[in-house]
């Protein structure tokens, strides 16, 4: 039997990323345990490549198609009781209408693979399904067009029923990189097999997708800050957003540890339901021998007053906001010499224009950009990290740039504020490594880089304090051990039956 | 952060409700209206002979005439319901481009056809000129069957109607004419004139009303594969209504016409009297029924188009099923009071065409189904108009073996008996249709949805 069965949806092997990256060094660093990865994709892609190579202690790997009509044909409707369409209904209610379920009654049901003996065929072809359907619209949807709540009721169920048919390897222990599709299929698990379910969340899944359902129908409203205002949306869109709800409440309900990144996020989960008492927190952490000794090289003769962006030239880093506070800071800073070090070529449209802002600024003879770089020789050269963007969840670079010893400045979004100024009591001990600023304000980060400029005693005890916290707090290490540990003891742990005692 | 996201336009993808079917319609008028001129004319011819052709020639030439109607019509019955398809779909999404090629790959088929009658041209006991006459005349009409419904597609029908009765027109008079002249032989010549010159009217005017491409097209014939069951259900009608006509013919009170012909006059002419009758019901069908329900069966696709909700679209339905049971009702009144009519009358219409009085019962029989008969039709059509194929399978399947096994049933039981096993059959089918009918009706939502493919 495998020790660890792990749900991804939509990125490791074939997409690059934080995700990606995130888990194939964990599976990588533990090679005593042995892994399944269970990955979700949308529908069978030819084109696809790999982008990783499976370490050797993957002994399965299996992909499942959420959204692929074409298993349909395969399948023959089957001849369900009728009971089973009865209890559809419960199903609709709890994942589509949006009406709490009750775990007692409602999870027992999640038991056998299917829903009650229905099939996705039987869901779709059977005569039985279109009685159901009418009276599912007349209940819930009365007043709205047909054809869409047709066609959404389609799209909602088969990627619910390839969930609910999907069987998963033996494992002693599920774990979830996200809510969502995978954090349904983990909870299943945890309510078939009675095995420990555990459920990271790296961003916040379920908000990544209202972000994605309000910009359906409202593409004009500003990105940087998003209300989810549900009065204002429109019926299917209040229909996904339930969908999404309801496999972040299933994931919560049904997870043994529910384990962020960040601590902002915990807060978003505690918010939305989960038990403080399986919240846990495991930051990302980065290789602290390789960055620690650059302080070192810093060339101390230099009269210059180096600043950096590392990161890629994209909207979502607003470079721009950056570029305006440069013009900001020149005006007092003489000896200003600034490098935007990162990929230019994912938006090439905006890294021109952030390059036309350079020259309409005049900041030719100040701003560099790289393009793709060893980061390396630049933190061993800076005096100060900039970071303007809109949206993070756990910036490494800040962890990078506070480990070379760099006062960091950064927006408050993320984790930004808790990797600059500590969680705990002893973390934030250690005093700031860098200075908080809000988001789109060149006025406000020029003021802060003016300030590290002013005071060198400043920056010298943000970069030391930078230094200690992320070789107490985010040594690679670190997190895999926790999750070593984390394994082992869920993998001891015996057969849990509490979810699966509930039987009607 | 990474994850499958969605893409909710992606998702509710529209499925393709909107069908092409209200062709159907105008390819049954279009190709009942030839049929009925083509009656109209073998009236005429048969009195007008008289003067100048012996008994022998004349019996011939009607032979002839409508046994070569009959194969041709049965031929052309299969790519009709094709082309009329196809040319649909392609009119549907605005391609005018590929009418014009689509005749040529249909001229193209004359080739195939020929070669059907190679065994009439070897085997056949009749002078080589008549033989090449009759392959020539059989070979017109096959393809004017077919082309016609290039402009019925394209709603041509004034021109239509004008080219027929200009042509028929002439080909009677030519007949008669070149039959003073050449007797028999000129006789068919003369109406093969008539009809050859139709179909070349009609393929000028289809390449003058869509000019733009030139080329040929076989791609009505790849429909075979999707809609296989189109030129079934076109043989299954043709033969539908023929097969009775044809058991009497080779049964051994047929007449055996010039050593080949196989004919029996009575129920022939009686036939074709009923197939007049029934113009009372196809006007009020075209003026009544169709527009009506064609109006909520609009309403219907519209509300899926502009996203309505479930009671807007039950309701359309409702309006589907209202429009065929006033439209029947009015339909069964009016043919009802003609054939009443018609069969109070039989004995003076019977004499009046020559038909001796024993035949009076049968003129009546044969009357009444020709009411019933309509009904099949009708059933047919609006079954088609839904684009509920399997059901108009199953209805012109159930018509065409009940009228082969009555019709042969009432040929055993005798003289008193014929035209029952017709009226029998009509009457089921009309029954049998109108159920089918409204089953699919009452649940066109379900139809309508469910069938729509996922992927």
């Amino acid at each position: 039997m495998t020790d660890i069965c792990l749900l991804v949806e939509g990125a490791y092997p074939y997409v690059s990323g934080g995700v990606s990256s995130w888990l194939h060094a964990l599976v990588t660093n533990l090679p005593n345990l042995t892994f399944a990865i269970v990955h979700l994709g949308v529908r069978p892609d030819p084109q696809r490549k790999a982008l990783y190579r499976l370490p050797d202690n993957v002994i399965e790997y299996r992909e499942v198609f959420i959204n692929d009509a074409n298993r349909l044909n395969k399948h023959k409707v089957t001849k369900p009781k009728p009971s089973a369409w009865q209890e559809f209904y419960a199903l609709h209610e709890a994942v589509v209408v949006g009406k709490p379920y009750d775990a007692n009654s409602f999870l027992p049901m999640l038991r056998q693979p299917g829903f009650a003996g229905l099939t996705t065929s039987d869901l779709f072809q059977a005569r039985e399904s279109w009685e159901l359907l009418v009276k599912l619209y007349e209940l819930h949807a009365a007043g709205q067009s047909f054809v869409d709540f047709f066609w959404t009721f389609r799209f909602t169920y088969l990627p619910i029923f390839t969930i609910l048919e999907t069987t998963l390897p033996e494992a002693h222990v599920y774990h979830a990189v996200s809510t969502g599709f995978c954090g349904l299929l983990g909870s299943l698990a945890k309510i078939r097999t009675g095995r420990p379910f555990l459920l990271t969340e790296h961003g916040i899944y379920t908000r990544e997708r209202e972000i994605e359902i309000i910009q359906s129908t409202w593409m004009d409203q500003p990105t940087s800050h998003y209300r989810i205002d549900k009065q204002r949306m429109g019926f299917f869109q209040k229909w996904w957003f339930n969908i999404y709800r309801f496999m972040e409440k299933i994931s919560y309900d049904a997870a043994d540890a529910v384990i962020s990144i960040t601590a902002v996020n915990q807060t978003y989960q505690l918010k939305r339901g989960a038990d403080p008492k399986k919240l846990k927190l495991i930051p990302n952490g980065i290789n602290v021998q390789q960055l620690a000794h650059l302080r070192q090289q810093k060339n101390h003769t230099s009269n210059r007053f180096m600043v950096g962006f590392v990161g890629r030239i994209v909207p979502i880093k607003d470079v721009k906001t950056f570029i305006r506070a440069l013009k900001i800071a020149s005006e007092t800073i003489p000896n200003l010499e600034v490098y935007l070090v990162g990929p230019t070529e994912e938006d090439t449209e905006y890294f021109q224009e952030c390059q036309r802002l350079v020259e309409v600024l005049d900041l030719e003879s100040v701003a560099h950009f790289t393009g793709s770089a060893d980061v390396r020789i630049y933190y061993s050269q800076l005096d100060v990290l900039v970071l303007t963007s809109l949206s993070e969840g756990q910036p490494l670079v800040v962890l990078e740039g506070n480990c070379a010893g760099i006062p960091v400045i950064a927006t408050d979004v993320g984790a930004c504020r808790e990797l600059l100024m500590g969680i705990s009591i002893e973390d934030r001990a250690l005093g700031d490594s860098g200075i908080i600023t809000p988001v789109a304000s060149p006025n406000e980060t020029a003021r802060a880089i003016i300030r590290l400029w002013h005071d060198e005693g400043l920056r010298l005890r943000m970069g030391r304090a930078g230094q200690k916290r992320t070789e107490r707090f985010y040594r690679q290490e670190q997190l895999y051990s926790t999750y070593n540990n984390l394994y082992q003891h869920y993998i001891a742990q015996n057969y849990q039956p509490s979810m699966v005692q509930k039987e009607r | 952060m990474a994850g499958i996201g969605f893409r909710l336009q992606a998702m509710v993808a529209k499925g393709s409700y909107l069908e092409a079917t209200t062709a159907y319609l105008s390819s049954a008028i279009i190709t009942a209206g030839p049929w009925l001129a083509g009656v109209v004319a073998l009236t005429v011819l048969g009195s007008a002979t008289s003067t100048y052709l012996s008994e022998a020639d004349r019996s011939l030439l009607f032979a002839t005439i409508v046994s070569v109607f009959a194969a041709s019509l049965l031929l052309a019955s299969g790519p009709q319901m094709l082309v009329t398809r196809y040319l649909a779909d392609r009119l549907y999404l605005n391609d005018t481009d590929s009418v014009a090629p689509t005749c040529a790959g249909v001229l193209v088929m004359i080739i195939p056809f020929f070669l059907i009658t190679l065994p009439f041209l070897a085997f056949t006991p009749f002078d080589i000129r008549y033989r090449l006459l009759v392959i020539t005349l059989f070979l017109t009409l096959t393809m004017t069957w077919i082309i016609v419904m290039l402009l019925s597609a394209a709603r041509g029908y004034i021109r239509i109607l004008v080219i027929f009765a200009t042509c028929y027109t002439l080909g009677v008079g030519a007949s008669i004419g070149l039959g003073h002249l050449f007797g028999l032989l000129g006789s068919l010549a003369g109406f093969t004139l008539g009809q050859m010159t139709c179909l070349s009217f009609l393929i000028v005017v289809v390449y003058l009303e869509f000019p733009s491409a030139q080329g040929i097209s076989f791609a009505y014939l790849s429909y075979i594969r999707k809609f296989w069951d189109l030129p079934v259900i076109g043989v299954l009608y043709s033969l539908g209504i023929w097969v009775d006509s044809i058991i009497f013919w080779v049964s051994s009170r047929g007449q055996v016409i010039s050593g080949f012909y196989h004919l029996f006059p009575p129920y022939d002419t009686v036939k074709f009297i009923v197939s007049l009758s029934t113009i009372p019901a196809a006007v009020i069908f075209m003026i009544h029924l169709e527009p009506n329900f064609h109006r909520h069966y609009q309403n219907y696709y519209q509300f899926i188009q502009t996203k309505g909700t479930l009671p807007d679209l039950v309701g359309a339905r409702k309006g589907m099923i209202e429009a065929v049971r006033t439209g029947v009702g009015t339909i069964l009144k009016v043919q009802g009071i003609v054939a009443l009519f018609l069969c109070l009358l039989a004995q003076d219409v019977a004499s009046f065409v020559g038909l001796a009085p024993r035949w009076v019962p049968l003129l009546r029989i044969e009357t009444l189904a020709g009411v019933g008969q309509f009904f099949v039709f009708v059933m047919m059509l609006l079954l088609l108009y839904v684009d509920q194929r399997g059901a108009t399978l199953l209805l012109v399947g159930a018509f065409m073996i009940c009228n082969a096994f009555l019709t042969l049933a009432s040929v055993y039981l005798g003289d008193a008996f014929y035209g029952m096993g017709f009226l029998g059959a009509t009457i089921i089918g009309a029954i049998f249709g109108w159920f089918l009918l409204n089953a699919r009706l009452q649940r066109l939502e379900y139809l309508t949805f469910m069938a729509q493919p996922m992927g």
